[in-house]
């Protein structure tokens, strides 16, 4: 063939047919294997991307929800905290007062009972001294009696010596 | 009148050299839109992507003129079709 | 230097001192339709691009398969493209773009890898007329076939009578000139650069080392990107163009 640049010809209907051909092969190759597959991954991409940074989103919420929650329940907390001590605390007090109230009046009771017991102890005492008097009067009587004294005188003597020991004695 | 072989060449190579001041034309042309575009690049220099853009697309339009009539002239001096 | 310089370097095959080629050769013909046809060297440029956009293809549907969840590497480089070509057509078609979406794409990629096939040694495929004409073809039908699925035929016909009725052939010029402006500016910017490297190497021979990696990145680079950023822009502004009025 003559070396060619631009003839209106059958070639160039020739040529131009042939590069339609091509053309539409490249549109077939290029659509399924470049543009199509390449599309699709970046879309797949950015949805996962997206998805990603939503569900970031919705965890930071979620935290920032739980951590409010806590944060409440926290000082809600320390506020029963408060409450329970303060309550302890008041009856701790109430319970001290009681105790010492109780103390105190168990402490009066022993103090009486004491000195009841004191008391009877020294009537015991004094009853106990009276008959042993008693008891050595008539054995002074009797010997007084022994030495020949009348019963009348020696009646007289133990009343006397009774009022004695009773008045003086007992009583200062 | 029959004219040779040799004077159609010449002809055709003077024809060549006539057709190529259709770049005269063009050359203006192009001239104009760069000088709009540096304004206004200079009135805005944010757009200057766009505008060099757009100006390069119109420049191209703009340079076919001047591109038929180099191809003519390469017509003549190469595929000769008057001979 | 017979008869000047340059057109002794268009008898290429003819003078052998000259290497100044930048013209389609034949490589083997065969009958159709009682026609001799060629399949020329820009069949083998353009199967040369096709195996190179199919393979990029392949090795980034490899590499989506077995990709992970942190993109690395050549899988960064395919995303960046794909996306920064989705990008381009959204802004040019708004809502109209998942439709044309892979065709534009594809097209972005041929054009360009073709335009900028030059740098590997090849002849761009789109510095011949076939085939930047298949592909404005291609985008003629696009426009006329969604003028008349969503703009109907009252809509065609109101369109091409636009201000008055003997306005309809010029219209319709207008609307021919279209495919005919779209292919002959792909192809004469390629060709122009093509033609002019060809020069450059073939005229000054030992002299042209190393620093026509300038003219290469002005010709080859910029101008191949410019163009095919012009040609899908005015592909999917005509196309929309087309559905946009509808409403």
């Amino acid at each position: 063939m003559e070396p060619r640049l631009f003839d209106l010809d059958f070639q160039l209907l020739h040529d131009a047919v042939l590069m339609m051909i091509a053309i539409f092969v490249l549109l077939l190759v290029a659509s399924n294997k470049l543009f199509n597959p390449v599309r699709k991954m970046l879309k797949d991409r950015s949805d996962r991307i997206a998805k990603n940074i939503e569900d970031a989103e919705k965890d930071k919420e979620d935290a920032k929800a739980l951590k409010l929650e806590y944060e409440d329940r926290l000082k809600s907390i320390d506020k029963e905290a408060e409450q329970i001590l303060s309550e302890a605390r008041a009856k701790a007090l109430k319970n001290e007062e009681s105790i010492l109230a109780k103390a105190r009046e168990d402490a009066q009771a022993i103090i009486e009972r004491a000195n009841k017991e004191a008391e009877l102890e020294k009537q015991r005492v004094a009853d106990e001294v009276k008959t042993e008097m008693v008891n050595l009067a008539s054995v002074l009587a009797g010997k007084v009696v022994k030495a020949n004294v009348d019963t009348s005188v020696q009646d007289s003597l133990i009343d006397e010596t009774l009022k004695e020991i009773g008045e003086s004695t007992w009583l200062s | 009148m029959e004219f040779n072989e040799n004077f159609i060449l010449g002809c055709s190579a003077i024809g060549a050299g006539l057709a190529v001041i259709a770049g005269i034309g063009p050359g203006i042309g192009q001239g104009i839109a760069a000088g709009h575009a540096a304004a206004a690049v200079g009135r805005n220099p944010g757009a200057k992507g766009d505008v060099t853009s757009t100006m390069l697309l119109g420049q191209a339009v703009a340079e076919t003129t001047g591109l038929y009539g180099l191809f003519i002239a390469l017509m003549l001096l190469f595929v000769k079709p008057l001979v | 230097m017979g008869h000047g310089i340059l057109l002794s370097a268009a008898e290429a095959e003819a003078s052998a001192g000259s290497d100044i080629d930048f013209m389609i050769h034949g490589v083997f013909s065969y009958e159709i339709f009682g026609q001799t046809v060629w399949i020329t060297t820009t069949h083998v440029c353009l199967l040369i691009v096709m195996l190179i956009i199919i393979g990029f293809c392949l090795a980034a549907n490899r590499a989506v398969k077995k990709a992970g969840t942190v993109p690395t590497g050549f899988l960064n480089v395919v995303e960046l493209i794909v996306e920064m070509l989705d990008g381009m057509i959204k802004s040019a078609m708004g809502s109209n773009a998942t439709k044309f979406a892979n065709y534009i794409g594809t097209l972005f990629l041929f054009i360009f890898i073709s335009n900028i096939s030059g740098l590997i040694g090849l002849r761009p495929p789109t510095a011949d007329y076939g085939v930047t004409l298949a592909l404005a073809l291609i985008t003629f039908c696009m426009i006329h076939f969604n003028k008349f699925k969503y703009q109907h035929v009252s809509g065609v016909i109101k369109g091409l009578c636009d201000p008055w009725v003997f306005w309809a052939p010029i219209n319709i010029i207008g609307d021919i000139a279209v495919p005919v402006s779209l292919s002959l500016r792909l192809f004469a910017n390629i060709l122009s650069g093509t033609a002019i490297m060809a020069l450059v190497y073939g005229l000054l021979g030992w002299i042209a080392t190393a620093w026509p990696a300038a003219l290469h990145i002005y010709f080859d680079l910029f101008s191949g990107a410019i163009q095919t950023y012009v040609f899908c822009m005015l592909t999917m502004t005509y196309v929309n163009d087309a559905i946009g009025s509808e409403s």
